[in-house]
């Protein structure tokens, strides 16, 4: 499997942070950064909804739950996800 | 708005003059260099983008005036930021005489993508190897000899910040070494496509030579800021023709942003390996943290000893607030209340002060208690460690049939039952949502906590904290014994095992924390002023109505009222458990309602009487009182903060036992053994009606039905059996 091939794949079941990606790229977490950034760009992923805007309130769950792990004060939460794109790019390469 | 400055032509140069671009990532040390070299004075700082526009500075080397150009620093050159399109412009207008890329050793792989995107231009490079000393500390060690080779051109380690290294780059600046011919290969589909654009490209004499790779793969892969740019400065065609290349390799499912990334993602991972052999990982903190929190025998004795900490801060920091809010607080109510209550009739008198004072009272004095729970398990779920838990639980949790994901509503749980209950929804297979479902309501939600706590301090003294912590730990035993019996005997398949992730571990913030914390302390003071209230009305009415003729509504005594009547008929049932007295009994089957208002109930029961006809106070008076004790609250919450990491003692120290009137009254209702089994029956029996709404509501009325019944069986086995081994031993 490519790099890309492999983010997309790891992506496709949950939304993940850059430090999640890691392992399985067995790249730096600034690099796996930069090939999510570049997957930003080209429409293929996308930042998951930050808490608020989610309506996960003071859910108990937040520090588990994949979506909503994030300092609510921020705005990005550095939680990548896959687009419609994305989805029909990993279907079309495996 | 930014304006696009159009492509200019290059101007003559002078050939003792030398022209260098500084390209970097962000926060490099692409400032710092200059400075260092030309002694200039320009603004440095540890955050990226401090430069965000071109500057110059020139030095003076081997007769040849060196002008260096200090770029804002750029992740990549398909720029996504004001400043990257700086620098993709300044690369642009004209061809330097050397690039001078600076990397941060210690973050090569990343800084390599713009490495490589550079290499395009086909230009003389070199590259600084900055920041070498944060590498080291990294523990990782750089060779710069084998980045060279594997790009082809030179490489200077260097400090830029302690000017290390720094002069060995002024003769490559004098005299730039020849360009490398090392560069990235795409997919032969790819490359043919960029070449016709490279040729096509030659017919547009704006466009510099050095630029024409560039340019044709930055269009084929989309670059909106490149294409608007060209389409404007007259070269639409181009941008037309590389539309229709990137169509025809997209009808071959080719998509060339995707794959020149992969090209140099790959490269820069391969490179940066040649050039790291030796990567002595260095354990980050949270790896550090995870050894121990993770460790496979450790791990859960240091996951319960956490939470019987917080547990201790939660009882003691909290008791002196209990004890000031049950007493003066309430007292000083009461006596306010029948001051103004003096000319209507005695009943509103003995609603308010026999009933609501006792009852909503007895409940609300747990705010402080609570608000602190809720403030060290934010903390702890902030931090991440909860996360950590569940994962820990991963195999006990497969050993009873679930997997640790199913152990995430269970945490859920400690909060509330309901959402709990709902969060289920997040299993994927239908067994494991149905045994959890039925096992959550032995999970103890924080309504159970009021009780506990005010068992523990009337009749458990400074072990208290630790026998509230083993009523947590006792439920989730029960949860997960069930959870076992249950799995064998419900069919169905076998759940894929689900993968946890862990997050890292971070200091949460205070001002999080707090906001979390009083979020989920509203909703339980916003219980007591609803549906506790109102049961707390109702049972009263019921206390007031008497049984036999001849005695009068309010004024009967409580054991004769209908509600100590139909008490003291089931009250036999709990004789082998050793609380069979009618105040017991009573107070559960209201608490079926929500579980604290076992704790009004007993409050009214107890407290009633006594306080339905206190002495009217004054506002003076009642002041006074209400300072004093806080005051006596704050000292002894103060104090109690040491006593978190003091060992458990199981002699209930009299002195410290002020309490407030109804630890008093419970301490003489209750033996410790009765009060344990007592404890243990709230904890298990049945779940209260929200609970069991959300049951029916996610399994059906039947699920609802069995899970009630048999949480009502353990519970009073249970019950049964903590009394008969506890009345020989405590
Ligand atoms: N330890 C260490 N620190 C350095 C070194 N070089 C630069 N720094 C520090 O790194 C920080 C960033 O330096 P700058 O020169 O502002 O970085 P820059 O690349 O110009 O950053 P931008 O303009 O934002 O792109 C400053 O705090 C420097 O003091 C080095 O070799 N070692
Ligand atoms: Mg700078």
């Amino acid at each position: 499997m490519t790099r890309i091939q492999t983010v997309l794949n790891a992506l496709s079941t949950q939304p993940k942070t850059a430090s999640e990606l890691m392992a399985a790229l067995g790249s730096s977490e600034a690099a796996v950064l930069g090939i999510l950034e570049t997957l930003e760009r080209g429409g293929y992923v996308q930042q998951a909804v930050p808490p608020a805007a989610a309506g996960c309130g003071h859910c108990n769950l937040k520090s588990l739950c994949r979506v909503a792990d994030a300092d609510p004060q921020e705005l990005k939460l550095h939680l990548y996800r896959l687009t419609t794109r994305g989805a029909a790019q990993l279907l079309v390469t495996t | 708005m930014l304006t696009i400055p159009t492509l200019n032509a290059v101007p003559p140069r002078d050939a003792r003059e030398r022209v260098v671009l500084v390209l970097g990532n962000p926060n490099v040390g692409k400032t710092t260099l200059i400075n260092a070299l030309a002694g200039t004075n320009m603004t440095v700082g540890n955050w990226s983008g401090v430069t965000v526009e071109k500057r110059e500075a020139k030095v003076y080397f081997a007769g040849k005036a060196i002008h260096l150009t200090d770029l804002p620093g750029a992740y990549s050159l398909s720029p996504n930021t004001p400043e990257e399109l700086i620098t993709r412009t300044a690369l642009l207008e004209a061809a330097p005489d050397l690039i001078l890329n600076v990397l941060d050793a210690g973050n090569l792989e990343r800084n390599l993508y713009l490495t490589l995107q550079a290499l395009e231009f086909g230009l003389p490079m070199v590259i600084a190897l900055n920041l070498m000393d944060e590498a080291a500390d990294k523990g990782m060690t750089v060779n710069a000899a084998a980045l060279s080779q594997a790009i082809g051109i030179p490489v200077i380690p260097m400090v830029a910040s302690s000017g290390r290294g720094v002069k060995d780059l002024l003769r490559f600046m004098a005299e730039p070494p020849a360009p490398t011919q090392t560069r990235p290969t795409y997919p032969l589909a790819l490359e043919s496509a960029a070449h016709q654009l490279e040729a096509a490209a030659q017919a547009f004499e704006k466009l510099l030579p050095h630029t024409r790779r560039y340019v044709a793969l930055n269009l084929l892969e989309g670059d909106a800021s490149l294409r608007s740019k060209l389409t404007i400065t007259g070269h639409g065609a181009l941008v037309a023709q590389s539309d229709g290349l990137t169509q025809a390799l997209a009808s071959t499912n080719l998509e060339p942003l995707l794959e020149l990334a992969e090209v140099r993602y790959s490269e820069a991972n391969r490179i940066a390996r040649l050039a790291i052999p030796s990567f002595e990982h260095r354990r980050t903190l949270t790896e550090r943290i995870d050894r121990w929190a993770l460790h496979p025998y450790l791990g859960i004795p240091l996951f319960l000893l956490s939470m019987l900490l917080v547990f201790r801060l939660t009882f003691s920091v909290g008791a002196p607030f209990v004890n000031f809010i049950g007493g003066p607080l309430q007292e000083t109510l009461s006596g306010w209340a029948a001051a103004l209550l003096q000319p209507l009739p005695s009943v509103f008198g003995a609603l308010v002060n026999g009933a609501l004072i006792p009852g909503v009272g007895t409940v609300l004095a747990f705010v402080p208690t609570l608000l602190i729970l809720y403030l060290a398990m934010s903390f702890l779920e902030d931090s991440g460690y909860m996360a950590r838990a569940a994962f820990l639980m991963d195999r006990t949790m497969r050993s009873v049939g679930l997997d640790g994901k199913a152990f995430i509503p269970m945490i859920l749980g400690f909060g509330c039952n309901v959402p709990a209950v709902y969060a289920t929804r997040t299993l994927e297979n239908p067994k494991a949502r149905l045994i959890t479902t039925m096992i959550l309501p032995f999970m103890s939600c924080s309504a159970r906590l009021p009780v506990y706590v005010i068992f523990s301090a009337a009749l458990f003294g400074s072990a208290g904290s630790t026998v509230v912590w083993a009523m947590y730990v006792l439920g989730t035993s029960v949860a997960l014994l069930f959870a076992a019996v249950l799995s064998t005997r419900i069919k169905g398949v076998q759940d894929i095992p689900g993968v946890l992730e862990l997050p890292p571990y971070r200091l949460p913030s205070a001002s999080v924390m707090w906001k979390h914390g009083v979020n989920r302390t509203r909703s339980f003071v916003r219980r007591a002023g609803t549906t506790i209230a109102t049961t707390v009305a109702v049972v009263w009415l019921t206390l007031s109505i008497p049984v036999s003729t001849g005695q009068g509504f309010a004024t009967v005594a409580p054991r004769d009222s209908l509600f100590g009547e139909i008490s003291s008929a089931l009250a036999p049932v709990f004789a082998p458990a050793g609380f069979d007295t009618w105040q017991a009994t009573g107070a559960l089957i209201p608490a079926f309602v929500a579980k604290e208002v076992a704790i009004s109930t007993l409050g009214q029961i107890y407290l009633g009487e006594q306080a339905s006809s206190p002495a009217p106070l004054t506002a003076l008076e009642g002041l006074t009182r209400l300072g004093n004790g806080l005051l006596e609250a704050l000292r002894g919450a103060g104090a109690s903060l040491l006593e978190v990491f003091a060992p458990p003692s199981l002699n209930a120290d009299p002195s410290s036992e002020r309490g407030n009137p109804l630890t008093a009254a419970l301490s003489k209702a209750f033996s410790p053994a009765a009060g344990l089994a007592y404890l243990v029956f709230v904890l298990l029996y049945t779940p209260c009606i929200a609970t069991v709404g959300a049951i029916a509501n996610e399994q059906g009325r039947r699920i609802a039905w069995i899970t009630v019944g048999y949480q009502l069986l353990t519970a009073w086995l249970l019950a049964v059996l903590t009394f008969q081994i506890f009345r020989h031993l405590l």
